[in-house]
């Protein structure tokens, strides 16, 4: 599975990297919301993570752009501790899952791992 | 002529020396920063491995150390750069992996690093260390944390409290007990938040706190009713009412709202009259959310005497109770001169869109 990671920090950037990597997906990294726009049209993904908090472009905006395209691409938001409300503007604009920091690669691991069995079927 | 000579050689002299100054610094700063730059590495390789560890037992785990990092520990600036690494992930991870960047933090001592930091004089520092143990979770030091909850540096003793919290949840409050030092409004507010993200828990302590001789003490323990709800606290609440206090009336004011009973709004009536404006302005608003038909001819009573901004709070909280509210208004000689003819037609206004 291709999987952007669209996150401004750069130790959970590449300890997620890592994992999916490990995980056998090829992961493709953005440090910043506008980097991961460009790279989506580029590389056209399976699945997105987006940090909600980033340079440039928000995870929002990124959800919104995601949407606005003709393949569909199911995107993961990776939300700050009490960031309920806009969690809920990102499933409103069309996220399908988030994942709240601090988080364990694992649960990360496992929630990719049931996107990819979608794709497959 | 000699004199020109001796400037231009001056100046020569000079030149070089600026030339020969730069290329010195700039050397430094690129060989700090290549220093700065491994040194970053290896603290992210430490890092990356303790949170891939995901598979082995937490308890059991000996992650191992390269010699030349050992050496490089007893260097304080590596130490905080490492330290930070840590910190940093610790923030964005949990379960197994926030557990493994603990034990990393511990194998490699830096927790004595931050107890020996804990006893500087620098309020910084000792901040710094508070701040660190608290986010590494590290609960055998409660103690040692806890006695700094009092401390005379107000972000010092910010930083104890929030790590206390951290460390031992809704039990950690209990530095309330014994603060002597003002809790200010951004670090209450900062303790709450550490609050909100604990799982619901029907502490202890609040009755006490409500009848702290220290005001902010007592500000906070109305707030902990007003966030948590806790209903059974109706009648201490509604003693504050009772404080010399202006904020701490204000904020029993505000609790009473978040968990009133069919008694609460009559008691707020009868305090109107010797609030101040924004003590009255909070109560109109609670019985905008509280009030019922039989408090409308209190409150139509209280019109005459107040001034344009709060009679317009008091007509919007007539207005909400009840439609007939309305009608009860416009039987006033007043309601048909200005401005409560104005106010009366605005909020009609509000009640259509």
């Amino acid at each position: 599975m291709k999987i952007l990671i669209a996150e401004d920090d750069d130790l959970t950037l590449r300890t997620l990297e890592m994992r999916l990597k490990k995980d056998g997906h090829e992961v493709i990294i953005a440090r910043d919301g506008r980097d991961a726009l460009v790279r989506i049209e580029d590389s056209s993904p399976d699945l997105v993570i987006s940090d909600i908090m980033m340079p440039y472009t928000s995870g929002l905006e990124i959800v919104a752009a995601l949407r606005e395209r003709v393949k569909y691409t199911p995107i993961i938001i990776l939300s700050g501790m009490g960031q309920e409300d806009v969690v809920l503007e990102a499933f409103q604009l069309g996220a399908d899952d988030f994942i709240t920091k601090p988080f364990s690669p694992s649960e990360l691991s496992i929630r990719v791992r049931r996107f990819a069995m979608a794709s497959q079927k | 002529m000699i004199y020109f000579e001796v400037v231009a050689l001056s100046f020569f002299v000079l030149a070089v020396l600026i030339i020969a100054f730069i290329l010195v610094y700039l050397k430094i700063i690129n060989v700090q920063g290549s220093k700065h730059r491994k040194w970053k590495n290896i603290a992210e390789i430490l890092v990356r491995d303790a949170i891939f560890n995901e598979e082995a037992d937490p308890g059991l785990v000996h992650f191992p150390i390269h010699h030349r990092t050992t050496v490089l520990l007893k260097n304080k600036r590596f130490r905080n750069l490492l330290t930070q690494e840590i910190l940093s992930a610790k923030k964005n991870m949990s379960g197994t992996a926030a557990l493994f960047l603990q034990r990393l933090y511990l194998q490699l001592k830096l927790d004595e690093f931050a107890l020996e930091d804990l006893s500087s004089k620098k309020w910084y520092i000792k901040a710094k260390a508070l701040q660190d143990l608290g986010i590494m979770n590290l609960k055998n030091y409660l103690s040692k944390i806890y006695r700094q909850t009092n401390h005379r540096n107000e972000l010092v003793r910010m930083e104890a409290q929030i790590a206390v919290i951290k460390l031992t949840g809704f039990e950690g409050l209990r530095f309330l007990d014994v603060v002597s030092y003002q809790i200010n409004d951004w670090q209450q507010i900062k303790l709450l938040n550490e609050l909100s993200y604990l799982p619901a828990s029907n502490f202890n302590g609040i009755e006490n706190w409500l009848l702290s001789n220290n005001e902010s003490v007592v500000i906070f323990a109305l707030k902990l009713v007003k966030n948590f709800h806790r209903f059974e606290l109706h009648e201490q609440v509604v003693d504050c009412l009772a404080c010399s206090s202006d904020r701490v009336r204000y904020q029993a004011i505000t609790a009473l709202e978040k968990i009133y009973n069919e008694s609460t709004s009559a008691i707020l009536l009868e305090r109107y009259d010797q609030e101040v404006l924004k003590n009255r302005i909070a109560i109109a608003k609670a019985l905008q959310q509280i009030g019922s038909e039989e408090d409308l001819p209190v409150l139509v009573s209280f019109i005459a005497q107040e001034e344009p901004e709060q009679k317009r709070t008091l007509v919007r909280t007539i207005a909400n109770i009840s439609p007939n509210g309305l009608v009860q208004l416009r039987l006033l000689p007043e309601s048909n001169v200005a401005p409560l003819s104005l106010i009366i037609k605005q909020i009609e206004g509000e009640l259509l869109t």
